[in-house]
């Protein structure tokens, strides 16, 4: 036991537990409220810089949702617009057969216009031309064959009746 | 006679023949104003008094020369007028309206008579008579014209206005017209 309490060294041992709770109870005094509150100020800090980071997370997240949303939406009006675009393209297509079908039927008429009256127009030339030959033909004969008795038996029959 | 008769020349005529009957002298007037008429066709005297660059005064002068003398001084006066008036050169006309003034007077009419050939005198008396009753006037003078060119039948001109046509050249062209017309060929 004695070698015990040489080895401890008691009185320094008291020493030193004074000197301890000197220091304890100054620290407490002076030092542990401003620790707490720099702890405090600390943990508060951390518990701020995460709400910072949750909220940042949250409207990075709503960010993200909303720019989906309109990724989205662009996707669905450029659907929109090509389905329009191709709608346009269709009905477009359509007009134009259609009026290349109205210019054919235009250009079918007047040619059918044309052909008939140049038909026609040659239809009356050779009938004229005919005509002409006819005619021709008659005065020739009509000088070849009547002589002098023949034109006055004519002019005394075309004057009977005046 | 072929000339055409215009409204100025069948005036000029009208005006001659009243004062004409007037002064009763129609008919020396209308003997000499066919003298006249054939002197003023000769080509010469024509070009002449037609030439517009010699002067009117040696027309008259020529006028008066050669017809002062002999001719009635009304067809002078209204030979001057015309020359006056440049219109000598229509005196055929006023001549020829003259003639059928004076012929009217008569109560004569002229039928002209035009056939592809010479008919004997008795055919174209036997036309004269028929067509008398179509004449307003009691006598027919007839005139005879051979035209090859109507093929054959006739052609009866009565007085100015009248015509009768009965030539096959007219009867050949109406059918030629309807056979156009109605496309029978």
């Amino acid at each position: 036991m004695e070698g015990v309490l040489q080895i401890l060294k008691i009185p320094e041992l008291i020493g030193n537990l004074l000197a301890f709770a000197l220091l304890f109870w100054l620290l407490k005094k002076f030092l542990w409220g401003y620790i707490l509150e720099t702890i405090d100020k600390r943990k508060r800090s951390i518990e701020l810089a995460y709400q910072e980071v949750e909220n940042r997370q949250r409207e990075a997240e709503k960010l993200k949702r909303q720019l989906e949303e309109r990724l989205a939406r662009i996707d669905e009006e450029a659907h929109e617009r090509l389905e329009q675009a191709a709608r346009e393209g269709r009905q477009l297509a359509e007009e134009i057969r259609a009026a290349a079908e109205s210019q054919r039927e235009k250009m079918l008429i007047r040619a059918q216009t044309d052909i008939a009256r140049e038909r026609e127009k040659a239809r009356v030339e050779l009938n004229n031309y005919a005509v002409d030959l006819a005619i021709d033909i008659s005065e020739k004969l009509l000088r070849q064959k009547l002589d002098r008795e023949e034109h006055r038996r004519l002019v005394q029959a075309l004057t009977e009746g005046l | 006679m072929a000339v055409y008769e215009t409204r100025a020349a069948k005036r000029y005529a009208t005006a001659l023949f009243e004062l004409a009957g007037a002064r009763g002298v129609v008919e020396r007037v209308d003997e000499e104003i066919h003298q006249v008429a054939s002197i003023l066709a000769d080509p010469r005297l024509r070009r002449f008094l037609l030439q517009p660059q010699i002067p009117r005064k040696k027309k008259l002068q020529l006028l008066n020369t050669a017809l002062g003398e002999g001719v009635h001084p009304l067809l002078l006066s209204t030979l001057q007028v015309l020359l006056r008036k440049a219109r000598l050169g229509q005196f055929a006309a006023v001549a020829s309206y003259y003639d059928l003034l004076t012929d009217r007077l008569r109560g004569v009419e002229e039928v002209t008579i035009i056939t592809a050939v010479e008919l004997p005198p008795e055919d174209y008396e036997a036309v004269r008579a028929k067509v008398a009753k179509y004449s307003e006037y009691p006598n027919l003078r007839l005139a005879t014209k051979v035209q090859p060119e109507i093929l054959s039948g006739i052609i009866i001109e009565l007085g100015r206005e009248k015509v009768i046509d009965l030539s096959l050249r007219t009867q050949l062209h109406d059918l030629k017209q309807r056979l156009i017309k109605h496309r029978r060929i």
